[in-house]
Order: C-alpha cells, then structure tokens, then sequence
C-alpha cells in the first residue's frame, strides 16, 4: 500500500523485485545503486548470507523529486529466490504497490521461473491481493548468455497477462532502468487514480 | 466522519511522539507501518538513515510475527535489544490505521521501564486521534498524471543519459 502524507507532502511507494534464485534480483539493485547520485539515494541494505546470496531482502530508497508538489520516494526490495525461503518472500512482499518479476532468460531455468511466478500469485493471495491488482511488469534478465530462450519464447511461457516486459543484461546494467521506470509508472498511475477526489471534498494547500 | 485541518493532521501523530521522546527520554523515535513506513519521527537528521532504520525495524517485526505464530502465538508483546551504549525498542499495536510500530532508540538516559511506561500512553493518545479519512484527499488525479511522464522523464534521463 503507497503511503501518501498529505500533510508533508510526501508519497513512498514499495516496489518489490521477485523471481527464482539467481535470476539477478540484487544485481539489479546493485546497479541502480552504483548509478543514482547520492543525493537521490540512500544506503543499499542487503541481508545475505556468507555466500552471498540474498537471506532475508536487499533494500534500496530511491528519491524520484517533485510530482505535483508531493516528494516522490520508492523503497525497492528484492525477495531471497530459494525454495526454502517462502516464508520471508510472503514477509517481503506485504504493502507492495509493484513488482518487478526477474526472470532467468536461461532455457534450464524455465521451470523455475514458472515455479517463481506461481508461488508470487500464491504469496500475494495470502496477502489479499488478486495480482491483477497490482502492477507487474517482467524482466527478461541474462539476455547477455548464449543458451537462452527468445523473448517471444518467454513471452508465450510467462507472460499470459500481458504485462509491461523488458529485455535486460543486468550485469552489464542494461534493461535495468527501462524495468525500474515502466514499474514506478505503473504504481504511480495507480496511485494517481486512488487519488481523485470530487472536488467539493478538495482541500487548500497546506498552511 | 470528523473533518481535520491540515496542520491538525501534521500535529496528529506528531504530537503524541513528541510528548513519548519528552517523557520517556530517547534520542531517536520513529513511527511506522508494517511495510516499514514512515508515518512520524523524532531525532533522525538523514532521510535516508530513517528510511533504512524503518525498513529493517518493519522486517525484525514481520519476522518475530511469524515466529510467533510458528510456535502458537499471536504475536510476542513487544521487542528490547540491549547493546553497549544504546538500546531498541519496537512496540507494535493495533489502530484506525491498521498495525503500526514504534521504534525507539535510547542509552541510560532512559530506561526500558520508562520506555515501556510512556509507550503504552503513547499507544493511548493515538488511539483517541478521530479518524482522518475524511481530510486525506486534496490532489487532482488529473494533474498528478500529467507531471508523472515529465518527473519520470527528468530522473531516468539524468541516470541513463538518453
Ligand atoms: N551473465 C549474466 N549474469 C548475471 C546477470 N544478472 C545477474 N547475473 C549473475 O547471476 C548471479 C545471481 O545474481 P543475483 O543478483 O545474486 O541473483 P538473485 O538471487 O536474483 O538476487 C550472479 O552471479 C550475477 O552476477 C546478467 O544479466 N547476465
Ligand atoms: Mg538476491
């Protein structure tokens, strides 16, 4: 749930990148973290184990600016892929307005995408959330690597709703804004209608 | 549904933080929801060192949750971490505005029973706030669409370059 504080004009948001294990989730974050100036960003908080691979969630404030006098802020999340893990994926994705899908372009990792996008559905029902609710838009990651399927082949595999996709190298930091900008466009539009009000209900700028 | 002014709205939750970090003597205090926003704070001078503290807060209380109902509660009352020279506390409870969370930071200028003391008054003064749905909205939907491209635009461009 985006939060809107009326009062001082602010607006956070809460995008969560979600997929299987290994699909890039926290390279995207690494990346968008190296690039932002640090005036528009905050530390990049990654709870990982000794290997390296994300335990509870990486964590990344971005500020956007000014929308309509309101300071725009997403909070982006990354979920640990593993299996095992399902318990702090449902923790992570609760009072999510988006999410980003980071799928594996790799052909042996098909399974495990649809696996990963079928347990999303599952998690964000326990939460109340039919994911035709929410916006979604998918990453196509790994397109850098030699065995993988196209992107039409990805497109007829996952993604039967027809959302927002982008092809990425996310190593490489290609794709990564192209998903992060089509993702907070689809939040904040949704935002946008939640926040029409007839006009009689209108109140005067604060004082 | 009572009407509230804007600066009554900014008091609303304001107030009784400041009154928490006046009575019971900690240094940092912020107010959030279960996603780990931030509905009010005390003592934070870095926007980004709040953020990060109520992100991390929001996911020890989600996680304790769920270690409360795998062994069969509910939900443990409240959490204290106590280190060398500072101590946290994270009270959650129920209001209009669904669970939210106090999370506290103080050394041996306050106490942990002081802290608890003035949280349940804390919980109190929120609790008779009237509900403030009637005065959140005060944007045109219309206009907000219209600068998003342009913001959009403005803060991909300078990251991309294109
Ligand atoms: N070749 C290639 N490797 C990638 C790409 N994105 C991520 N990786 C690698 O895949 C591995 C897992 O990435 P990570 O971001 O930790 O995955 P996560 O489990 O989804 O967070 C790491 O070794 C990354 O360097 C990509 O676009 N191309
Ligand atoms: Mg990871």
């Amino acid at each position: 749930m985006s939060l809107v504080n009326y009062a001082t004009r602010e607006i956070t948001c809460k995008i969560v990148y979600y997929g299987p294990g290994r699909s890039g989730k926290t390279t995207n974050l690494q990346y968008i973290h190296s690039r932002v100036p640090w005036d528009r960003k905050g530390e990049m908080v990654s709870l990982a184990t000794e290997a390296d691979r994300t335990l509870f969630f990486d964590f990344l404030p971005l500020e956007l600016g000014q929308i309509s006098g309101f300071r725009t802020r997403f909070q982006l999340y990354t979920v640990p892929g593993q299996v095992y893990y399902n318990a702090t994926r449902r923790l992570v994705l609760q009072g999510a307005d988006g999410v980003v899908f980071v799928a594996d372009s790799q052909r042996p990792q098909l399974d495990g995408n649809i696996e990963s996008l079928r347990n999303l559905h599952e998690n964000l029902l326990e939460h109340g959330i039919d994911i035709r609710d929410i916006p979604v838009v998918i990453q196509y990651n790994k397109r850098d690597l030699p065995n993988v399927f196209s992107v039409e082949q990805l497109e007829e595999e996952l993604n039967f709703r027809n959302v927002p996709s982008h092809p990425a190298s996310a190593l490489l930091g290609e794709g990564v804004f192209d998903t992060l900008r089509s993702a907070s466009e689809g939040v904040l539009k949704k935002l946008a209608r939640k926040l029409e009000v007839p006009a009689a209900d209108t109140m005067g700028e604060p004082g | 549904m009572e009407r509230l002014e804007f600066k009554q709205i900014q008091d609303a939750f304001d107030e009784p933080l400041r009154d928490f970090v006046r009575e019971s003597g900690v240094g940092l205090a912020v107010l959030i929801n279960r996603s780990g926003q931030v509905l009010a704070q005390h003592g934070f001078d870095k926007v980004f060192d709040l953020v990060g503290v109520a992100s991390l807060a929001a996911g020890i209380n989600a996680s304790s949750r769920a270690l409360a109902n795998q062994l069969g509660e509910e939900q443990f009352e409240h959490l204290h971490h106590a280190g060398r020279a500072r101590q946290l506390f994270l009270g959650h409870f129920d209001s209009a505005a669904g669970q939210l969370m106090l999370v506290a930071v103080f050394d041996d200028r306050s106490s942990i029973g002081l802290v608890r003391l003035f949280f349940e008054q804390f919980v109190g003064g929120i609790r008779r706030l009237p509900s403030m749905d009637a005065s959140r909205k005060t944007v045109s939907a219309a206009e907000f669409e219209a600068e998003l491209e342009t913001s959009l635009d403005k803060f991909f461009h300078d990251l991309i370059g294109g």
